[in-house]
């Protein structure tokens, strides 16, 4: 007979039994939320602000990481509700009614099968065209710089990101053990590029490199000047700065994706919760690190005209990887603090298939999708034909982002907003509509009589509200299409209809499928 | 055979509802009390660990409020009411709420052979209450009702299970059931990092699963009731632990391994039952094939008060026709 002893929580005697995890530690569940936020997005972040004049970059970055905080802490706190797997689909299914958890899980699904191929078109845009270009001009080697350019166009795009597609579609496929250590090594080699770009930026910032001497030196003398020249800064406001703030949530806000692993002891203050509020916050500074060095070392003016006027004189897009490589002026640390785009980038596409496809694996097992979507390799073990239905669909997508401009960086922040707003509300309802769960729960937190989770959906909701509508209005950069609108609503109807197709099906074939959510009445 | 499907209009000739691991839950034992009504199941079964892992200790005050720290909250009462409500809020969660004063809490917290005594007569008396409840509810229903102890369970539990005139205890036995249907069940698991009750190594789980299958007169009808799924099959994935139990993160979640039981999957392999139940294994719900086998894993829910199961059909001539995972 095992020994039972005192529980970690205060005042619990526990038992030795099976399942009794310890939480995941804050530096782990840190680290991956700041892998789910991909901070490589941080390049076209920056070059997307020259396109709101008027706006604080930095102060946008501070209320977008407090919005993000409040809906991070409705997921946290339903997670340590329903301590499951499915994030949304779980929490709505039960809260509200399962064809919402659905829809929302439908939606989500949607777009990260969408943004697993766009990080593909990514991978080329902001990772190889910029490096090669640059070395290509560091070095003097057209080649270099015709590759990096060709990395720019709709056929590299297609090729690069295809084949940055497979492979990350081929590791997953081949299990997750071999594809978790690339990642994380990936993703340590990752930050540390980027905090070595963060570093150069600020030596530039204080002087020890000289950008508009650099600069000069790679595009001719003068150029700098003339990149400046009739450039203003207007002062900040503050509808410029809530109008950006679209930018920086499209990255901070997905940490939320980090849900599901409470264990069986339950310390609703600890885990998913420090993880998503404390990987918000790092990459919030981080954020803020690259634009406030970069502006100490480039210039403001440097900086909008670079991007909105025609005197930036270099074959290359001024993205601040390329930026920060022109202001070491070295091959070798061009190459370093490329890295962080390059590696950080794969591995969002890996999240979003990992996503998409565990998301297709459920609904097959809850009977909700076709039974062969859940078919399994037997060598491997991963759900091989949800595999290859997310990474055909992505190939469409990439094909559309690289050859149209139908769809645009931002086009999933729409659709992505939806369901956050979505969790938002519930989570302003939960405690009330729920109250026994709710009473039961870890959750169970007030402040000055208010749920705590109350109090953060409605933070949430205005952030996601606020986000929807801006996603949707915002047409500076792209950052919405008719197209991207159109897709967004078919996505959320297309949902409902899938959800009632299959059920009509299913009935059709005898199975009680009205019972399978349903909570079954006790006396 | 084509799971989640039915074949329209006909009847299959057993419907069976099976679940596992509810862990003390008093709303689940109730819910599966109830879901022969509302699935219309023949047969229902609980594949192991019935008892819960934690007790909490409520400390009454002077003032007759009372206090407790449950589910990481401190949760105050100050009525015999709000005090009932929060007992059965405990009870439905799993877990054994226990009056006591800060005295005895101390004596009890350094005391091991206290605890564990504590445990084993609050087991006992939710057991015995769990019993009474299904011969109030199910007498005379004509639905077999099977429950047995896994992994977790305390051996006292079986002796508790064969006290009852209604409930089957399948483990380590084998029963026939309606339509030619034969089950044999197996309580034991293979060793987990927590040393429960019942972990065992491999080869003496193999042992003890041999002479039961080998009874098994008819493999195409036969059922395996089986606590720990088989290994490497996709329903025994749980997260990778350090040496401190703590889950081994990635950049994409926790790193999930197999940890089913290989004697499980040998015996599975070689004697080809028609269906294989397991649980133990709660976030690694599904429903899957292991050679003719359909193996089922409904996992677990059981701290939220959600009933996970699954509803089975079983056909005389095509064998298992359905399985339809639901969350009660």
């Amino acid at each position: 007979m095992a020994e039972p002893r005192v529980g970690s929580t205060p005042g619990l005697f526990v038992r030795q039994s099976s399942g009794l995890v310890r939480d995941i530690g804050t530096r782990d569940t840190i680290f991956y939320g700041l892998n789910a936020i991909t901070i490589a997005y941080v390049t076209f972040t920056m070059t997307s602000w020259a396109f709101y004049p008027g706006a604080s970059y930095e102060w946008s970055t501070v209320l977008t990481t407090v919005g993000a905080i409040g809906v991070g802490v409705v997921y946290a706190l339903l997670a340590g509700v329903y301590p499951r797997s499915g994030g949304e689909y779980v929490f709505l299914s039960r809260i509200v009614r399962p064809d919402l958890g659905f829809v929302v899980s439908f939606v989500q699904t949607f777009w990260y099968i969408f943004y697993f191929g766009v990080n593909g078109a990514f991978f080329s845009i902001y990772g190889l065209a910029p490096m090669f270009s640059t070395l290509g001009l560091q070095t003097g080697n057209t080649a270099l710089t015709n590759i990096g350019a060709w990395f720019a166009q709709p056929t590299g795009i297609f090729v690069a990101g295809t084949a940055v597609l497979v492979v990350v579609a081929f590791m997953i496929f081949r299990g997750m053990r071999s594809y978790f250590t690339f990642q994380r090594w990936g993703t340590i080699i990752g930050l540390a590029s980027a905090a070595l770009t963060i570093l150069v930026l600020a030596l530039g910032a204080v002087g020890v490199f000289h950008f508009q001497a650099s600069f000069d030196a790679l595009a001719g003398s003068g150029s700098f000047q003339k990149v400046v020249t009739g450039v203003t800064v207007p002062g900040y406001t503050l509808p410029a700065t809530l109008n950006f703030m679209v930018w920086p949530a499209f990255s901070i806000i997905f940490s939320v994706n980090m849900v599901a692993f409470s264990g069986e002891i339950k310390h609703i203050g600890r885990g998913p919760l420090l993880g998503i509020v404390g990987s918000m916050l790092l990459a919030g500074l981080i954020f803020i690190a690259f634009m406030f060095f970069a502006r100490g070392a480039m210039s403001d003016q440097f900086m909008i005209g670079a991007v909105t006027t025609t005197s930036f004189p270099l074959p290359i897009a001024p993205f601040i990887n390329s930026l920060a490589s022109i202001l070491v002026g070295n091959p070798l640390l061009t190459i370093l603090m490329n890295l962080w785009v390059i590696l950080i980038i794969p591995y969002a596409l890996g999240s979003n298939i990992i996503y998409a496809s565990r998301a297709l694996l459920a609904w097959s097992i809850d009977g909700i999708a076709p039974t062969k979507l859940g078919e399994v390799s037997e060598r491997y073990h991963s759900p091989v034909v949800a595999i290859l239905v997310v990474a055909v669909l992505s190939e469409v997508w990439l094909i559309i982002y690289a050859f149209t401009t139908l769809v645009t960086v931002l086009s999933g922040l729409l659709g992505f907003s939806i369901a956050f707003l979505v969790v938002s509300l519930t989570g302003i309802a939960f405690p009330y509509v729920k109250r026994e769960v709710f009473e039961r729960s870890p959750a169970a937190v007030r402040v000055g009589g208010v749920p705590v989770i109350t109090i953060a959906a409605v933070v949430g909701a205005v952030f996601s509200g606020f986000l929807f509508y801006r996603a949707i209005v915002d047409q500076t950069f792209g950052a919405s299409t008719t197209f991207s609108i159109e897709v967004t609503v078919a996505a959320f109807v297309g949902g409902f209809v899938w959800f009632y197709g299959a059920r009509m099906y299913r009935r059709g074939r005898g199975t009680p499928v009205d019972n399978v959510f349903k909570e079954i009445p006790i006396e | 055979m084509k799971p989640y499907l039915l074949g329209r209009g006909t009847k299959a000739s057993v419907r069976l509802y099976f679940c596992s691991d509810i862990h003390g839950s008093e709303v689940c034992w109730r819910k599966f009390l109830a879901a022969p009504a509302f699935y219309g199941a023949d047969v229902i079964v609980v594949g192991g660990d019935i008892t819960g892992k934690f007790i909490v200790p409520i400390q009454r005050e002077r003032n007759g409020h009372a206090q407790a720290e449950f589910l990481g909250v401190v949760r105050r009462t100050r009525t015999e009411a709000d005090l009932a409500t929060l007992k059965r809020r405990i009870a439905d969660a799993g877990q054994y709420a226990y009056e006591t004063t800060s005295e005895e809490y101390a004596v009890l917290a350094a005391d091991p052979t206290a605890i564990d005594g504590l445990f084993q007569r609050l087991v006992a008396e939710r057991i015995s209450g769990w019993l009474q409840m299904a011969d109030d509810r199910l007498r005379d229903s004509g639905v077999r009702c099977l429950v047995s102890g896994g992994n977790d369970d305390f051996f006292s539990v079986d002796e508790a299970l064969s006290r009852s005139s209604l409930i089957e205890d399948p483990n380590g036995r084998r029963l026939d059931l309606p339509d030619d249907v034969e089950m044999i069940g197996m309580g034991y698991g293979n060793l987990t990092p927590w040393a429960c009750p019942r972990d065992i190594p491999e080869d003496e789980l193999a042992a003890r699963i041999a002479p039961l299958a080998e009874a098994i007169r008819n493999p195409s009808r036969a059922v395996f009731n089986f606590h720990v799924p088989p290994f490497d099959s996709g329903l025994d994935t749980a997260p990778k632990l350090d040496a401190q139990l703590r889950m081994t993160m990635t950049g994409s979640g926790p790193e999930m391994v197999p940890v089913g039981s290989t004697a499980v999957r040998d015996a599975i392999i070689r004697y080809r039952p028609m269906l294989a139940l397991h649980g133990h294994i709660h976030e690694s719900k599904g429903v899957r094939q292991v050679g003719p086998t359909t193996v089922v894993n409904p996992g677990s829910e059981y701290a939220e008060g959600v009933l996970n199961g699954a509803v089975i059909e079983i056909d005389r001539k095509v064998g298992v026709r359905s399985v339809q995972l639901v969350s009660g």
